[in-house]
């Protein structure tokens, strides 16, 4: 009888096999700021910004900011935390992470694969060159995560057609060091959509977003309390896509 | 009479526990079989997706690199080789030779400051780059498909399920050549 169990045993034992991955962060939110950069204003919009992706999209923005990712690369790491996490929903894949790396000094935003269509690679890699490395590059995080994660959500919400209010709140200006036609467009552009979206407003600024902000997570990230919009990630896949930077 | 209940009763479990056990391992060889076709489809993909862009690469940059006339000649034949190679050994030597060739006109472009400067060569690198990680994710899932698929064969009871269900040949490793992920970054 004894063996028995013991050979049971060692078949379930041998089919579940032994977990050889560095150990990854958990996550507690949207927004996970171990690397302790974030101010509780920032941390606020990101989180209402990703909620309301979330609520009108189905995608899932998740931003992480850590110290380093060593022993692993910076693209190892994102994709498998990335998979790790489950950002996106499944079978949808339609999640995006914003990483921070701070000590390394590296950033990346890595892609899910059904977000592919909609920040392509040279995408990525733009928004990393002209909207987050200048603001790293004067030690301004809070600025260059939320107009990374401004932009992000400006291409997902496109994907889907639906437009963000919570964008209202952060202000996107491409600090890049020769401003293109482009980008003067674009902000014209963004203007006219806050614009359109403020008429339809009642209430003050700084009201909705302290309102707003109340039923998330408070401080480090550690609370674990899903109120508010985050219900946990959905299983989604990335397979690399997107783009690394450095500043 | 209880006591002759408890053993048949015994047995009758074991029976039950041994058989599925005997599905369940008939079933696995071919369960990570096809994960490891499925890893290496979407290594495949990607592979193809760098090759795809290749001519808009030799293009953009030819005018600029005349005296690199050997390795564009040397490219553009890895590509025609790669649309023939038949077997996944033959498709693994032909990309490492791709990913070579191509790191090295990128590590050339380098020298370029016009080319540096161009808008249409900077988004072909930011694709390539994105392609060469999307490559490294697939290989790595690919691996680990393998692994578990040659793992599996050669344990006690794998290799007899293995060779009942006829896929008793080991999988190919995908090894990449060494410093392959490192696309040279252009420095502003």
């Amino acid at each position: 009888m004894k063996k028995i169990f013991i050979i049971a045993a060692f078949f379930i034992f041998t089919g579940i096999g032994l977990c050889e991955e560095p150990r990854f962060q958990n996550y507690a939110g949207y927004v996970n700021d171990y690397a302790g950069i974030l101010s509780d204003e920032a941390k606020a919009k990101l989180a209402a910004l990703s909620s309301e992706i979330e609520a009108k999209t189905t995608s899932q923005l998740a931003i992480l900011t850590l110290d380093t990712t060593a022993p692993l690369d910076i693209e190892t790491y994102a994709v498998k935390l990335f998979e790790k996490w489950g950002i996106g929903q499944k079978g949808k894949d339609n999640g995006v992470l914003i990483l921070v790396v701070v000590k390394d000094r590296q950033v990346r935003i890595e892609v899910g694969y059904g977000l592919e269509g909609a920040i392509p690679d040279v995408l990525a890699k733009n928004i990393i060159e002209k909207f987050m490395r200048p603001f790293f590059k004067s030690g301004d995080y809070n600025a260059g995560i939320l107009q990374g994660a401004a932009v992000v959500s400006k291409l997902i919400a496109g994907e889907y057609h639906v437009e963000i209010s919570e964008l209202e709140n952060i202000k996107i200006a491409a600090s890049s060091k020769q401003p293109s036609i482009f980008d003067f467009l674009f902000i014209i552009f963004v203007i006219i959509i806050l614009i359109r979206i403020r008429l339809f407003w009642f209430f003050p600024m700084s009201g909705r977003v302290g309102g707003k902000s109340g039923g998330y997570w408070s401080g480090g990230g550690n609370s674990g309390g899903f109120s508010g919009g985050f219900g946990g990630f959905g299983g989604g896949f990335s397979g690399g896509g997107g783009a690394s930077g450095s500043w | 009479m209880k006591k002759i209940g408890m053993v048949l009763l015994v047995i009758l479990g074991v029976i039950v526990v041994l058989g599925g056990m005997v599905i369940a391992g008939l079933n696995k060889p071919v369960i990570l079989d096809e994960q490891v076709n499925n890893t290496w489809a979407q290594v495949e993909n990607q592979l193809q997706r760098r090759v795809d862009l290749i001519p808009n690469l030799v293009s953009t940059v030819k005018g600029y690199m005349e005296h690199e006339r050997g390795t564009f000649e040397k490219i553009t034949e890895l590509r025609s080789q790669w649309a023939k190679a038949a077997s996944t050994q033959e498709k693994i030597e032909t990309s490492n030779a791709i990913t070579e060739t191509l790191s090295k006109i990128l590590m050339v472009a380098e020298n370029y400051p016009v080319l540096r400067a161009n808008e249409n060569f900077l988004s072909l690198q930011a694709q390539l780059e994105g392609t060469e990680n999307r490559i490294a994710v697939e290989r790595m899932r690919y691996n680990d498909a393998v692994k578990t698929f040659n793992a599996y064969q050669r344990t006690i009871f794998g290799s007899v399920f293995c060779s009942l269900r006829g896929l008793s040949q080991p999988r190919v490793y995908f090894k990449a050549v060494e410093g392959a992920k490192e696309v040279p970054k252009v420095i502003f």
